[in-house]
């Protein structure tokens, strides 16, 4: 069944897209991650579903309800990236307050916030004001509020953004609890390595437009290893060779120069480079790129980049 | 009024009335209310208290009545803009709404919540600073406690009905503020606005430009004269109607009466009849005017809310 549906989602900031015509759907259950750079719409994308932002043009609807309306906001707990609660506010009456905002009576709502409490480890610190909590501590706090009417979604934004290693595991930890009780959870990283053991599908955005969106064992199997890139004299040839290579996972072709994935770099190496020898293609050049994630979207965007993003660069006479 | 929206005034009211807050906010008010209390009281008889019950009320009504206008409900405008940039334009600005919007509920309850809030606040304020601005003058004057019922009671009611009326449209002003700007200081500079034309046009009605506020029709924005006569409109509703000294006392903090046009009684060594008002407007329009001006904003505001992004 699914939960979210969003149609050419478009959102302008004045002269500035920031979303472009996202089409995109979350099935009840699973959990479905948004990955891309900083600026890349995630944000923007997670507020029109939320129903804070409306949409330039297109529209998302949350259980059939239209995002933004009361009904589609029950099924909703949503988890800014940035959380500013009352900070003269304690933990615990933060959660109560926040409950009863969502609907629940005062000793119901006192409960949940307990129960929150015990769950996300928070006892210690449940009676300080969250004005002095750690980043992690917020985290969690911001987990808990969004958790506490028991929505069928869990839309998170950047859940572990800014947290040392210690408060990512927390938050980590709390999150892989999550789907066992059957919530839905949407979430956003600019990291695809930090989701990639806990989502189930995921949509990679860039300057606003979706690149992909597909199961994560797809996208690791297809853009997953390492990413390599190879510059010939004769692109059209080498891809030909090199897809049937025994240590190459995938070859993407850019504009000027093919995007090789491998498990094994090394041997990958090798064998690109003997290869195109035996069938007298020149190599110009052979480099590692920086993350998976941004080789990826600039495979498929196939926007010409600077030498200063290539890392390990090794030139290899033809 | 919902459940939330309720839930939205009691934490507005938590919120504006902490003790730091309060603290800061009563030692001018009342600080300056006391010595307004004082200087009125100095131009009293000395021998006040002896003298008939009803010379002691009207002497304590024409000084209260001053006082209750210029500062006892005045100064609550500025505590409201304080608190509507704080808690209208700061959750919004700091991203605290974003949350509170997310859940199930009207975006109105969260803005129409808060707004009654401050206004619970304001008016809290406005009655504490009325009670112990009486004390104060009952005090400086040396009137009888006989002489409480004639001139305090009699135009407390209207008094706290009025600060009702102007904190409400106050209110109303800053949160539409906040809405326009999501920015604290700008929506306390905005709603600021009201406190300082009140005070600044009991100096340019008297300015020494002959004719210039008739011909410019100032009087229309005029928010010293408009809630002057507002505030002489509701104490007349609630049964209160001034003596002529209390009307020339009160002509030259508000304007609404016309001092100029009353005539001494030579016999009586004082005004007679009563003093006319100056009449550019109605007060019961003054009163309807702002009544409405509050619920307009009130309303744009709320349809602006609905609408916004919260991002």
């Amino acid at each position: 069944m699914t939960l979210v549906e969003a149609e050419d989602l478009t959102k302008d900031y004045g002269d500035v897209r920031a979303l472009d015509g996202l089409d995109l759907t979350v099935e009840a259950g699973s959990v479905h991650g948004l990955v891309g750079p900083n600026g890349a719409g995630k944000t923007t994308a997670m507020q029109l579903i939320v129903g804070l932002i409306s949409p330039t043009a297109g529209e998302a609807r949350v259980g059939g309800e239209p995002a933004g309306s009361v009904a589609a906001k029950e099924r909703i707990g949503y988890s800014p990236q940035q959380l500013a609660p009352k900070a003269s506010m304690s933990g615990r009456r933060y959660l109560t307050f926040v409950g009863r905002v969502a609907g629940l009576d005062r000793s119901a709502a006192r409960d949940r916030a307990a129960e929150l409490i015990e769950w996300l480890d928070l006892e210690a610190a449940a009676e300080r004001r969250i004005g002095g909590y750690s980043g992690g501590m917020r985290r969690r706090i911001s987990l808990a509020q969004a958790l506490v009417h028991e929505p069928d979604l869990l839309v998170l934004d950047e859940p572990t953004a800014g947290l040392d290693p210690s408060g990512r595991q927390q938050v980590m930890d709390a999150l892989e609890a999550i789907p066992e009780a059957g919530t839905t959870v949407f979430v956003s990283s600019h990291v695809l390595a930090e989701l990639e053991q806990y989502v189930d599908v995921v949509t990679i955005l860039r300057d606003g437009e979706e690149i992909v969106t597909d199961d994560v064992d797809v996208v690791q199997r297809t853009y997953g290893g390492e990413a390599i890139a190879v510059r010939t004299d004769d692109d059209e040839t080498a891809r030909e060779l090199l897809a049937g290579a025994e240590t190459v996972g995938t070859v993407e072709a850019t504009e000027d120069r093919l995007l090789v994935t491998t498990d094994e770099p090394d041997a990958c190496r090798r064998e690109i480079q003997e290869r195109l020898l035996e069938h007298d293609v020149a190599l110009q050049s052979l480099s590692a790129e920086g993350t998976l994630q941004e080789a990826f979207v600039e495979a498929v965007d196939g926007e010409q980049r600077g030498s200063g993003d290539v890392e390990d660069s090794e030139e290899v006479e033809g | 009024m919902s459940r939330r929206a309720l839930l939205f005034a009691r934490q507005a009211l938590r919120d504006g009335l902490r003790p730091r807050l309060l603290v800061a906010v009563l030692v001018p008010y009342l600080g300056v209310a006391a010595f307004l209390a004082f200087a009125l009281a100095e131009g009293a008889p000395g021998d006040l208290g002896s003298a008939p019950l009803y010379t002691q009320e009207q002497a304590l009504l024409e000084r209260y009545s001053q006082l209750a206008f210029v500062w006892l409900t005045a100064f609550p405008m500025v505590i409201v803009a304080v608190l509507v940039a704080s808690l209208v334009a700061g959750d919004l600005e700091s991203g605290t709404a974003r949350v509170l919007l997310s859940k199930p509920l009207g975006r109105w309850e969260l803005l129409l919540g808060t707004a009654l809030g401050v206004i619970a606040v304001a008016l809290a304020i406005a009655v504490v600073g009325l009670l112990v601005g009486a004390a104060a003058l009952v005090f400086t004057t040396g009137v009888s406690a006989q002489a409480i019922t004639g001139g305090i009671l009699a135009i407390l009611p209207g008094a706290v009905v009025y600060a009702l009326l102007l904190t409400t449209f106050v209110t109303a002003l800053g949160v539409l503020a906040a809405v326009r700007t999501a920015d604290r200081l700008q929506t306390a500079l905005l709603t600021a606005v009201v406190p300082v034309l009140f005070f600044a046009f009991v100096f340019v009605r008297v300015l020494p430009v002959g004719g210039i506020y008739e011909t410019l029709h100032l009087y229309v924005i005029d928010v010293n004269y408009q809630l002057g006569n507002a505030f002489v409109a509701i104490q007349e509703a609630t049964g209160t109607s001034f003596e002529p000294a209390t009307q020339d006392a009160f002509a030259t903090v508000s304007g609404v009466y016309d001092t100029a046009a009353a005539w001494e009684d030579p016999l009586l060594g004082g005004m007679a009849g009563s003093v006319p008002l100056s009449g550019y407007v109605p007060p019961v329009a003054s009163v309807g005017a702002v009544g409405v001006l509050a619920v307009g904003l009130a309303a744009a505001a709320v349809y602006r809310f609905e609408r916004m992004d919260v991002p």
